[in-house]
């Protein structure tokens, strides 16, 4: 190589080098115990900061609710988002670890919906006087479950994952389309559930006192999914690694 | 401490709780079950770097 080739050749960036599975694993390995410290750390100091709170003079202790509630519902979007933004990975740039992101993410998408649905629910009983009522955020958000199932299905239907990778990422951008729809459905249609509260950044429609726990488990719930996202993409790595060796083994 | 809110307020912090072990298990348990597979595959002769490997691996030659 000349001296010509070594300056018009750029070092790959540290996106590109983490596209080799195996400098993933070792990344993911040195990554994953302080991720997973941080959001214990992070998620502690939310709870103590939530039980500290005084009682809502119109919610009494249910506002606890909140703490659980308000941050799962916000992963479950963003979860999605990072889904969409690995099709794209996946349809656009060929990064090699775009679809084992998004498979890895889609079950962990799944339960912060749950999560938000259930708390949710047992906060909406004492203070709506209803479990459920289908108004058009509940739905939508419901809708993203069964989104977030159907491409699980998807993604287990197809045996090759080169071969679903494809699919998978269309019907992951289809889905989008959703999120929209729960972000605005407070204001485009009357719903029981209310406004945003948090995200008017000029005056949040919440006192500081139940504001920064909130901010705080949010912090927290993003650092856990961060932190089980990484992990499910090693896994997702070994079961590739595992079908390539079986396939290995049978071709012999 | 929680009041007439008690029977809300626990079930919503013991289902999260729940989840977030579940999630928590099911992965570690994942990756040590592909781990076992992997080094089982790996005793049984196969190599993930392909033939030429795995013939040196195993002492073959052309």
């Amino acid at each position: 190589m000349n001296q010509d080739t070594q300056t018009l050749s750029p070092a790959p960036s540290w996106w590109m080098r983490l596209a080799n599975p195996t400098r993933f694993m070792t990344f993911a390995d040195r990554v994953i115990p302080w991720l997973a410290g941080l959001a214990a750390i992070v998620a502690a100091v939310g709870l103590w900061l939530g039980f500290s709170a005084p009682e809502d003079y119109q919610q009494g202790a249910t506002v606890l609710i909140m703490f659980l509630h308000v941050p799962a519902a916000w992963l479950a979007m963003m979860c999605y988002s990072v889904m969409s933004l690995s099709a794209l990975g996946t349809l656009v740039w060929r990064h090699p670890l775009a679809d084992v992101s998004l498979r890895a993410a889609a079950p962990i998408g799944a339960a912060f919906t749950l999560l938000a649905l259930v708390t949710g629910s047992l906060w909406g009983k004492p203070m709506w006087g209803t479990w459920w009522v289908w108004d058009a955020r509940l739905t939508s958000v419901l809708v993203l479950l069964i989104i977030y199932l159907g491409l699980i299905a998807l993604a287990r239907a197809i045996e090759d994952p080169v071969q679903a990778a494809k699919p998978l990422a269309i019907m992951t951008l289809v889905g989008f389309i959703n999120i929209p729809i729960i972000k605005f459905s407070v204001d485009w249609w009357n719903t029981l559930h209310q406004p945003a509260s948090v995200s008017r950044f000029a005056r949040p429609a919440m006192d500081a006192a139940f504001l920064y726990p909130l901010l705080v488990m949010a912090l927290a719930y993003t650092l856990f999914f961060f932190t089980l996202h990484i992990m499910n993409m090693r896994n997702e790595i070994l079961a590739r690694r595992i079908r390539v060796l079986k396939l290995r083994q049978a071709g012999r | 401490m929680f009041g007439k809110h008690a029977a809300f307020i626990l079930p919503a912090y013991a289902i999260t709780l729940v989840v977030a072990v579940a999630l928590v298990v099911w992965i570690v348990l994942g990756y040590r079950s592909r781990q076992r597979e992997i080094a089982r595959l790996e005793r049984g002769g196969a190599s993930r770097h392909g033939r030429k490997a795995d013939r040196a691996s195993s002492g073959e030659t052309r």
